[in-house]
């Protein structure tokens, strides 16, 4: 059998079962097909279900699975043990993955215990890791300007800032125009449909820096073209997922409104294709 | 070596809870004030095209604090480096850029709010390393603790003497109108205040404040364009300290020293105590107005008591603004510091104006028990 | 802008190795290989040094004032010390800051230091977001990921033509930096594999790519600047900082992507440097240019913006190998942004980079024609830009 790095890709499927951690994946539902390609390679499916893990080799052709891993045997087993960095693999074209990809990234590190070869631990020097929360709370004003916004948007309102000097008609409100760096001197009512300008399909989920939660994906961010504002300036902002697939930049949205208000950033739940 | 000045400053009240105003509000409310003072514009020919800001990211909560304050500070589309130390650093750095060649203006607006966190302190805990000074607990406040039981110790300070310091401060404040903290106070009031980090005790400590400060310098060529009385920048240093706080001698000032002496030199100053006629220090702890007052050069090394007792800071004219004691922002302390000296040298402090002052020296302190200081001298 | 008081040339430089895997050092230890590297390479100790200036964005390892602590790797003890930061552009920021303390008078020898330990922040992408306003933005941001150029790209020139192009310069970055030790990462990627990789990289964001997308690497970087006569008498070879621009943008930062887009601070920076050095012709005239690129799609849009180019000449230079480490301008012959990205310290790499290659001595990424005149450019903030000019000879001067 073929070897790497002291050990097989062999070793490493049939101690799943013993490596397993049913209580990390009680909410897990997932079926991950490997496809080790090279000396020591062939066709894994891991099955996770409801606390239950089922491991079985097979011939011919996948099943429907929530994620297809390609990687060649070599490749495998050393990002399996740490010894190649397997987000260089995957930029390089190495190790591939098709579909979810947090399933590699959260679901499998959580569901089993480390491989270890036999032997290794002596080997290498223990590295102590700590995790430490730095957490101070914080109260942010919005001053004036910003606060009249957030009450704009509980009243189901866009309000812009105009200026005495150039012709920019601003959102969110802010008190100076950034350009002849002068004073607004007042509000104007704007909106509530806009233009999409431009367009971002999201399908990294990265952490929000405020709650720590991360945000569920794909989603699509909004670049747009607020009607009654100055062509310069652009609102980003949500669309509706019901739209994530059909929406183009030229299309015309409308607000969606949280039925709760509270004059903050979740009154507006998101904009939807106007149509 | 040609000369940079200070043109003019502007002040925000300080308060312990600027609640109703954000940053580009309270900065925004600056910039118009100095415009008026000075009639500077923003512009790549006759105007300003770069700026100092001062900031931190930690206190504001937001990384590349400066940012978020870029509209109103005339950012958009000029250069605008963020000093990120105390901001009395942004005023050598700003002056540097001028004598460089590369400006003749400069705008240098800063803003702080200690009120935003829930503690000024736990921000402090984390600029220490997260191995050990950390966990320990240390903040700004318990190592000022433990300087100012050695220091203590070492000048033979009472509590009376740190009440007196507290008392007369109290009593500056309330002639001017941009203080914070200006309740008028007795000697018991302070010496029988709760300890707050023995020997500490809260009156000794200077109050939550929120603030911004915007200063305008310009090189020596074009300084009377923005003002009839320019103040002269003629010293500037700073200087790092050592860590770890084993390492040092608490109870004596060796970066304060080096940088006063840098500053001094500059300002072809031999002998500050004849020279010298108004001092603004940061006393964010009562004890460190005599100490930092040693440092300086003003007072005798270990004779801060004395110092105290013979009305040594009111023969300097130290901290008629009421100082840092009164209240200030941290990251800004020293900038408010160079506003109130301006404003001394032009003769513009109303309540808390001195005689005859021709020659300011302002000082500021970043980190814990003093690490890092640094010394301005200003002169008419 | 008046005449600079005094010449300040680059006579030290010092770099860690770029990579995501220092767990056997800390920040102030990671800090003093580069400081020991710059020292050796300028044959100075730390005596020689009149001020030290230290930068990096502390939110990603959260530690507040973190010069305080580093005082144990810099060097600074006993020293003036300034510190300042402005978000990814602060490496360049404290190259332009060395060079006015230099250039003033005040300071004889300044060393710069710029780094980040990402691998200590809990995430990357996260930490860019806290940038934004904690009310608004905050909740809405995605890092520095965002396929909103491509997406304008791709309608000016095709879909079939831009992702080429994209993909043909992402390799051409990691060829340059295979042959840099110092780079972060190094795919061995082939031309051959570029169909494969534009359908099998994983979409971070639209047609934002991983492959596209730069590493989050941790490392330092160093440099030692000093006044005319001392830099000459201590360097053979003394990299001379000619001018530099800093251009800052509004908070908005959706406004670059508004239905009517403003001018980009790199072509503002670039246009405003070039007229008041009288380059008319920048492709003709530099011989190497260091570009911040935190993505592919950004740095091929870049070229055209800082090259005052116009039309499809930026996409013809990637396709014709104009930008190749042997072409016509040579970009990023360290492998740029998208190999190594430690961001306090990334943007003075760039200029660190650039004054390697003016002094001949870059290593197996050295760029075989001479070299003479270099741009570096620094990014970060809301799209603010800084760009440096270097020049191998002090001879660009008006005489008086």
């Amino acid at each position: 059998m073929a070897e790497y790095f002291g050990t097989s890709v062999e070793a490493i499927f049939n101690t799943m079962p013993e490596r397993f951690r049913p209580e990390k994946v009680q909410d897990v539902d997932v079926v991950i097909g490997y496809d080790i390609t090279g000396d020591g390679g062939g066709k894994w499916l891991v099955s996770i279900k409801a606390g239950t893990l089922n491991v079985e080799k097979i011939d011919g052709d996948f099943p429907s699975c929530s994620v297809l891993v390609t990687a060649g045997a070599e490749t495998f087993v050393g990002g399996t043990l740490g010894k190649i960095d397997l987000g260089t693999a995957m930029a390089g074209g190495k190790f591939k993955v098709n579909g979810d990809i947090t399933v590699m990234t959260n679901i499998v590190p959580a569901a089993f215990k480390k491989f270890k070869v036999a032997g290794d631990e002596k080997q290498a020097e223990e590295l102590i890791s700590i995790k430490y929360t730095a957490s101070i709370n914080q109260r942010f004003a919005t001053g004036p300007i910003m606060g009249k916004w957030f009450k704009g948007l509980q009243e189901k309102k866009f309000y812009a800032t105009k200026y005495p000097s150039c012709g920019r008609i601003q959102i969110p409100p802010r008190e100076v125009c950034a350009e002849c760096v002068v004073r607004s001197e007042e509000f104007v009512e704007v909106g509530p449909n806009a233009l999409v300008a431009n367009t971002d399909i999201v399908y990294y989920a990265s952490p929000d820096p405020l709650t720590g939660n991360v945000r569920s994906t794909p989603y699509v961010t909004l670049y747009l073209w607020m009607d009654g504002t100055t062509p310069g300036e652009c609102l980003s902002f949500d669309l509706n997922p019901k739209d994530t697939h059909r929406i183009k930049r030229g299309m015309r949205v409308r607000p969606v409104w949280n039925e709760n208000r509270t004059a903050g950033i979740d009154d507006l739940l998101y904009f939807e294709i106007d149509d | 070596m040609k000369r940079v000045a200070i043109c003019a400053a502007a002040q925000h009240k300080i308060e312990p809870d600027i609640w109703y105003k954000r940053f580009q509000g309270m900065l925004l409310d600056i910039l118009e004030d100095l415009q008026k003072q000075t009639g500077f514009i923003f512009d790549d020919e006759k105007g300003v095209h770069d700026i100092v800001s001062c900031s931190d990211d930690f206190f504001d909560a937001r990384t590349i604090s400066d940012n978020g304050v870029c509209d109103a500070i005339g950012g958009h589309y000029r250069g605008e480096d963020k000093m990120a130390q105390e901001g009395l650093n942004g005023i050598g750095y700003a002056m540097a850029m001028i004598l460089s060649g590369h400006d003749d203006v400069i705008y240098l607006p800063a803003h702080c709010k200690e009120s935003q966190a829930e503690s000024r302190y736990m921000n402090s805990n984390l600029a220490y390393d997260p191995f050990y000074c950390r966990c320990l607990g240390l903040d700004y406040l318990n190592t000022a603790g433990l300087q100012a039981r050695a220091y203590m110790q070492k000048a033979k300070i009472t509590e009376e003497q740190l009440a007196k310091v507290v008392v007369r401060a109290r009593r500056w404040a309330s002639r001017n109108p941009y203080a914070n903290e200006t309740r008028q106070l007795e000697l018991g009031d302070v010496m029988f205040s709760p300890m707050l980090c023995d020997p500490i005790r809260t009156l000794h400590a200077y109050p939550e404040s929120d603030g911004a400060v915007g200063l305008l310098l310009a090189s020596e060529e074009r300084a009377y364009e923005f003002t009839d009385n320019p103040i002269w920048i003629t010293g500037f240093g700073n200087c790092m300290d050592s860590y770890f706080l084993g390492d040092r001698d608490l109870a004596s000032s060796l970066a304060l020293k080096k940088a006063a002496s840098q500053a001094y030199k500059m300002a072809g100053i031999k002998s500050p105590k004849k020279k010298v006629d108004l001092v603004e220090l940061m006393d964010c702890y009562a004890y460190q107005q005599p100490m930092w007052l040693e440092g300086l050069g003003l007072c005798a090394e270990g004779k801060g008591g004395q110092f105290i007792d013979e009305n040594g800071p009111a023969k300097y004219n130290v901290n008629l603004s009421g100082g840092m004691l009164t209240g200030r922002p941290l990251m800004i302390g020293g900038l408010y510091g160079a506003a109130e000296a301006v404003l001394q040298l032009k003769g513009q402090a109303g309540e808390h104006q001195a005689a005859d002052v021709n020659c300011a020296v302002v000082h500021s302190t970043t980190g814990g028990a003093g690490q890092f200081h640094t010394v301005l001298v200003l002169e008419r | 802008m008046g005449k600079k008081n005094r010449n300040v040339a680059i006579v030290g430089i010092g770099q860690t190795e770029y990579s995501s895997h220092k767990e056997y050092q800390n920040q102030p230890e990671m800090i003093n290989e580069a400081v020991r590297a710059a020292l050796k390479d300028a044959n100075l100790t730390l005596d020689d040094i009149d001020c030290v200036v230290h930068g990096n964005m502390e939110l990603f390892e959260c530690v507040h004032q973190p010069d305080l602590w580093h005082v144990l790797g810099t060097g600074a003890f006993g020293k003036p010390q300034f510190r300042i930061t402005t978000g990814g552009t602060t490496g360049a920021t404290i190259v332009c800051a060395a060079d006015n303390l230099v250039a003033s008078g005040m300071y004889d020898v300044v060393m710069a230091i710029g780094f980040e330990k990402l691998q200590e922040a809990g995430s990357t992408t996260a930490g860019i977001t806290n940038m934004a306003d904690a009310l608004w933005y905050r909740h809405l941001q995605t890092g520095a990921l965002t396929s909103a150029e491509a997406n304008l790209t791709i309608d000016e020139f095709g879909a079939e033509r831009a992702r080429r192009a994209a993909i043909k310069h992402r390799i051409m970055m990691d060829k340059n930096a295979t042959i840099n030790p110092r780079a972060h990462r190094r795919f061995g990627l082939e031309y051959e594999q570029a169909e494969d990789l534009m359908k099998t990289s994983p979409p971070l964001v639209g047609e934002l790519r991983l492959i596209h997308m730069c590493s989050q690497s941790d490392g330092a970087c160093v440099m030692i600047f000093a006044a005319e006569e001392k830099a000459k008498a201590l360097s053979s070879k003394p990299v001379w900082v000619r001018d530099h621009i800093a251009v800052h943008k509004e908070e908005m930062v959706a406004n670059n992507y508004a239905y009517e887009r403003p001018e980009t601070s790199h072509h503002t920076a670039a246009r405003k440097l070039f007229a008041r050095n009288g380059i008319t012709d920048p492709v003709g005239y530099f011989d190497v240019f260091e570009m911040y690129d935190p993505s592919t799609w950004w740095g091929m849009d870049w070229i055209r913006e800082f090259l005052l180019l116009e039309g499809d000449a930026h996409i013809r230079m990637v396709e014709n190998g104009d930008l190749n480490i042997d072409g016509k301008l040579p970009l990023n012959p360290s492998g740029g942004v998208t190999s190594s990205n430690p961001i306090g310290a990334t943007a003075m790499a760039r200029v660190a980079e650039a004054a390697l290659q003016l002094r001949g001595d870059a290593g197996p990424h050295q760029i075989k024609k001479e070299v003479r005149h270099g741009l570096a450019s620094g990014f970060g903030g809301t799209m603010w830009t800084v760009l440096v000019m270097l020049e191998k000879d002090l001879d660009w001067q008006e005489v008086n």
